[in-house]
């Protein structure tokens, strides 16, 4: 019965979804997250000239990384995305039981990827891999310390989405600023993506 | 007149912006920035060498970095008529306002300084130019405070015609999560964050350049609203309430 009943509301609402396409978030939040995109494109444009300088030693010192611990935060994040994108889904549908646990759940995943991240600092500090070690060392803990503080902005946003997801009913606006807040974490998500195979896989 | 005022007080923030870029680059020369690892010699040759350009560029910085202030005071009047009244927002706004001229000229006292007497031990030269970079680059943490207090505003603003549109708000946030990589030269001697970096000098130069030009169309705009609902309080005779 409770399937049916969801089966027909998604059913239904799909042409109407189709006939109106729009931009989720408001506009305006998308200027922040096409000009962080740029930046980090510009910053991750920076490594690849950087490692063209030295192949042998960025190849050697990638090979140092622990790619059990970034592959894991890969899940982790991907997982986080997709709590987020159900979570906004349950909001959207008034369902604020299911919103609260699966934006918990994502949160869960933001603050799990910061533990690995500082298992990973601490690891890689006490086996002797200082930023000052070499160029590679240099922006893996640049790259990531940036990221990492995107992803602290994220969990930030994820605990203001969690009170919002406590109301019954949105207004546009808060509607607008929740889908916003989603947007950026899955940003956060993306420019992971992007980073870990450009720091731990391209050889 | 009131509109002229404060038009010519936004134009001025974007001319100081230009006469800035002229004395730090094109005499003084400290834009490209010099090497936060070079030597004390390295460092004292350069400063023995530019000796007089620095000093003219940097007594003409120390002397007009005040015209920044009206452009701030701009700034801070719009974020006190979204609060509409002097709270805690716009008060801080104009406190921190004071840190933009006064960095600017506080930083070029200490490279002055360090062209004044070249000859002297290059230690020294090398101290008060480590000085310089660490405030003219490193002293992030004002203008990102007041660019988030913008951004707040700008959310806030429930007004039927706000001042700022809203996606205003999300640029300045995007302008303080840029600008924060600037705090870390403090840590660098080379790399991408140390004060000559790509990620602490280059890419923080062109977002404020971006910002400050989008912020100057924005308040130009807000002024417009302004003046058309001080003409509409005259004509219905209800002017806004002195706080």
């Amino acid at each position: 019965m409770n399937q049916m009943t969801l089966g027909s509301a998604v059913g239904g609402d799909a042409p109407t979804a189709e006939a109106t396409r729009r931009v989720p978030g408001e506009p305006g939040v998308w200027i922040f997250l096409f000009g962080d995109m740029v930046v980090f494109g510009v910053f991750f444009a920076t490594f690849m000239y950087q490692r063209s300088l030295a192949p042998e030693l960025f190849d050697q010192s990638r090979h140092t990384l622990s790619i059990n611990i970034g592959l894991t935060n890969t899940l982790i994040l991907l997982t986080s995305s997709l709590f987020v994108v159900t979570a906004v889904r349950a909001i959207r549908n008034s369902q604020r039981r299911a919103a609260q646990a699966l934006l918990a759940g994502a949160l869960v995943c933001g603050l799990a990827f910061v533990g690995f991240k500082a298992i990973e600092y601490t690891a890689k500090v006490s086996q002797g891999h200082v930023p000052t070690e070499n160029n590679f060392y240099l922006y893996f803990f640049i790259l990531t310390g940036l990221h990492l503080f995107h992803v602290l902005i994220g969990v930030a946003v994820l605990i203001v989405l969690l009170t919002q997801a406590r109301r019954t009913e949105l207004s546009v606006t808060r509607m607008a600023f929740v889908e916003g807040g989603a947007c950026f974490w899955h940003l956060v998500d993306l420019l992971w993506i992007v980073l870990f195979p450009l720091l731990y896989l391209v050889s | 007149m009131h509109v002229k005022i404060e038009k010519a007080s936004i134009w001025l923030g974007l001319g100081m912006t230009a006469a800035f870029m002229v004395m730090f680059w094109f005499i003084a020369g400290v834009i490209p920035p010099l090497n936060p690892n070079d030597t004390a010699e390295q460092t004292a040759q350069i400063y023995t060498d530019r000796h007089l350009r620095m000093q003219i560029g940097f007594a003409l910085m120390i002397f007009f970095a005040y015209l920044y202030a009206p452009f701030f005071a701009v700034l801070s009047r719009q974020v006190r008529r979204i609060e509409g009244y002097w709270g805690a927002m716009s008060v801080t706004q104009i406190l921190l306002s004071v840190t933009f001229p006064f960095g600017f000229s506080l930083c070029s006292v200490f490279a002055a300084l360090a062209a004044y007497r070249p000859e002297r031990d290059p230690d020294v030269t090398q101290a008060l130019n480590d000085v310089f970079w660490f405030i003219f680059v490193g002293l992030v943490g004002p203008l990102i405070t007041q660019v988030i207090i913008v951004a707040l505003a700008t959310f806030i603003d429930k007004r039927e015609v706000p001042s700022f549109p809203r996606w205003f708000g999300y640029f300045n946030i995007w302008y303080a999560v840029l600008g924060v990589p600037g705090c870390a030269i403090y840590l660098f001697k080379t790399g991408p964050l140390a004060w000559n970096g790509i990620f602490a000098f280059w890419i923080p130069l062109t977002v404020f350049l971006i910002w400050i030009i989008v912020t100057a169309v924005v308040l130009l705009k807000a002024t417009d609203i302004e003046a058309a609902e001080r003409e509409r309080a005259v004509a219905e005779r209800t002017w806004e309430p002195a706080a």
